[in-house]
């Protein structure tokens, strides 16, 4: 048990490094690293979840996760892209156009 | 299990008009955006008829997918406001030369994901649901030629999604630890452990939902997205998330005993935050953006219990506050074809001598957001209040009648630049035969649900 406790603790620290990351990063692309991050921080507990209770279903789940990250940050590069093109930014403190 | 074909119909009609969509923009030569979006509206339409003809209860798919009553209103609801959407949506992006076939299937696509999250009582398959309508509505949104702030906006919405995202997931792992299995029951006894499941899912769909600690994507992508797709993301999936926050409400949430405490809290900040912040805006788009975060925080005062009164005028709040919303919306589009409309406070001015038609519907939808008595959303209020008070929740209440009386003044604020002030030039932008269809389809059942409201109400409450 004390080993599975263990491996909770490192995916809510892989959690909330990430989550940390997304909010002081700048780069456009850094921070999608970082939600990629805290979706893998999600994983291990799920993985960790399973070998507890002997089952299945979150490996399962933690495949569903997978996929999900891969579209999402498919979609992200696909915009910062489209910003970087329009308008050649790359840093989040650039793009604050949306503001009154 | 045999494969159950009766119960996954309306998905079965929305995945294949996805696809003939799909294949008609292929030939794009010769089928324009309009024909398109027709062909969506009636893809919409069969799907919410075809809900007439599923028979409940059932299951399909090894019993990961599960319909109800419920789950059938809901999926009618939804069905029939996305079909709105489709009538509203073709001239916008006709005028401001975007015509991209992809918009169409695209939002189906996101409906079609809405729906799959609402049948089923398997948080794996609730998961990849509520990722598919999400997913999709970062590509919408982006999906607007040449135009920078719809980037940013989906870049902001989509940063801001995956955080909800492993928010779910790691509360799905929770609470699976704590049941042992992925379909929400209650467990027995009590279990520590879940209580920390539920409070990431309730995070993870305050986030969906734009409650406060978690709104700062809301008012960005809101102004960012074309503004028929700001109608579709502001009214469809809020349905479909209040319909899932329902259920969960009725299955999961009570094995935690203080959720009502949580949920209440985030309901107190979030309709002062949005009432409050909605004042400072000077673009409209932006006013209805933390408008919408405002009501989020009063349908989220009616989950704090699992009362089936309180729940049933929340979602009853729900579908006529969509279908006000979604007319706002349109408005908004049919304005925004003006060339070099910002939707800045001082262009409305004299919208009235102006254009009558368009000002006199905004004020019809801005007195039904405030909750003034012939329209529907006084009932939903009614409701909420009535159920807050009858279960003893006197501060709850309190509250949230103080905060919708704040909300009047920057719907007022609006109308009267509208009707009592007088603004130079005119304006010439055209109103299409779809965007006239849904202004008067909304404006007509916001009044009709107001003066009669039983039937749908008694259907919700007794599918719930």
């Amino acid at each position: 048990m004390t080993l599975e406790k263990a491996y909770i603790i490192l995916g809510f620290l892989v959690f909330f490094l990430g989550l940390f990351g997304a909010i002081i990063r700048k780069n456009l692309i850094t921070i999608l690293i970082c939600t990629e991050i805290m979706l893998t921080g999600a994983n291990i507990i799920l993985i960790t979840v399973d070998s507890i209770l002997k089952g299945t279903d979150a490996q399962i789940m933690s495949l569903f996760v997978l996929t999900v990250a891969a579209a999402e940050v498919a979609i992200g590069l696909g915009l910062v892209m489209a910003i970087f093109r329009l308008k050649g930014y790359e840093g989040s403190s650039e793009i604050t156009h949306l503001r009154d | 299990m045999v494969f159950n074909i009766n119960a996954v119909l309306p998905e079965l009609i929305l995945s294949a008009g996805i696809l003939l969509i799909f294949f008609l923009d292929l030939i794009k030569e010769r089928i324009n955006l309009s024909i398109l979006s027709l062909v969506g509206f009636i893809v919409c339409i069969l799907s919410a008829l075809s809900t007439f003809h599923v028979r409940y209860p059932a299951s399909a798919f090894f019993n990961g997918f599960k319909v109800g009553s419920a789950e059938l209103v809901a999926k009618m609801l939804i069905y029939l406001v996305t079909s709105l959407v489709f009538l509203a949506l073709y001239d916008f992006y006709k005028r401001k030369g975007s015509e991209y076939g992809e918009t169409i299937y695209i939002i189906l696509t996101s409906a079609l994901g809405l729906s799959f999250m609402l049948s089923s009582t398997n948080l794996a398959i609730i998961f990849v649901g509520l990722e598919l309508s999400s997913i999709s509505l970062y590509i919408a949104i982006a999906l607007y030629r040449k135009e920078y702030f719809s980037k940013e906006g989906a870049y902001k919405y989509l940063v801001m999604g995956a955080i909800s995202t492993s928010m779910f997931a790691i509360g799905t792992a929770f609470v699976y630890l704590a049941i042992g299995t992925m379909n929400i029951t209650s467990p027995q006894g009590f279990n520590p452990i879940i209580s920390l499941g539920i409070s990431f899912l309730i995070f993870a769909l305050a986030l969906k939902i734009s409650s406060v600690p978690f709104h700062f994507w809301t008012p960005d992508a809101y102004a960012g997205a074309p503004t028929p797709v700001t109608a579709y993301i502001a009214t469809v999936p809020k349905i479909g998330y209040y319909f899932l926050l329902a259920k969960l409400t009725l299955l999961l949430f009570p094995s935690f005993k203080e959720w009502y405490i949580l949920v209440g809290v985030l309901a107190v900040i979030t309709m002062f935050y949005g009432n409050i912040t909605a004042y400072a805006q000077k673009s409209v788009k932006r006013l209805f953006a933390y408008s919408s975060i405002a009501h989020a925080g009063y349908f989220l005062t009616a989950f704090t219990s699992t009362d089936k009164f309180l729940m049933t005028s929340a979602l009853f709040y729900v579908f006529v506050y969509s279908l006000a919303t979604l007319g706002v919306f349109t408005i908004l589009s049919i304005l925004e074809k003006e060339d070099g409309w910002k939707n800045n406070f001082e262009e409305f001015k004299g919208l009235f001598y102006k254009r009558p038609f368009l000002a006199v519907n905004l004020a019809l939808f801005l007195f039904a957001l405030i909750g003034i008595p012939p329209m529907a959303m006084f009932v939903g209020k009614l409701g909420i209040f009535i159920g807050l008070v009858s279960k003893e929740m006197w501060i709850l209440g309190f509250l949230f009648a103080i905060a919708s009386l704040i909300s009047a003044g920057y719907y007022l604020k609006l109308i009267v630049y509208m009707f009592l002030e007088r603004g130079e030039g005119e304006i010439k932008a055209p109103v299409s035969v779809g965007e006239m269809l849904t202004l008067n389809t909304c404006s007509l059942l916001t009044l009709i649900f107001g003066i009669y409201p039983k039937p749908l109400f008694d259907i919700i409450l007794r599918s719930i």
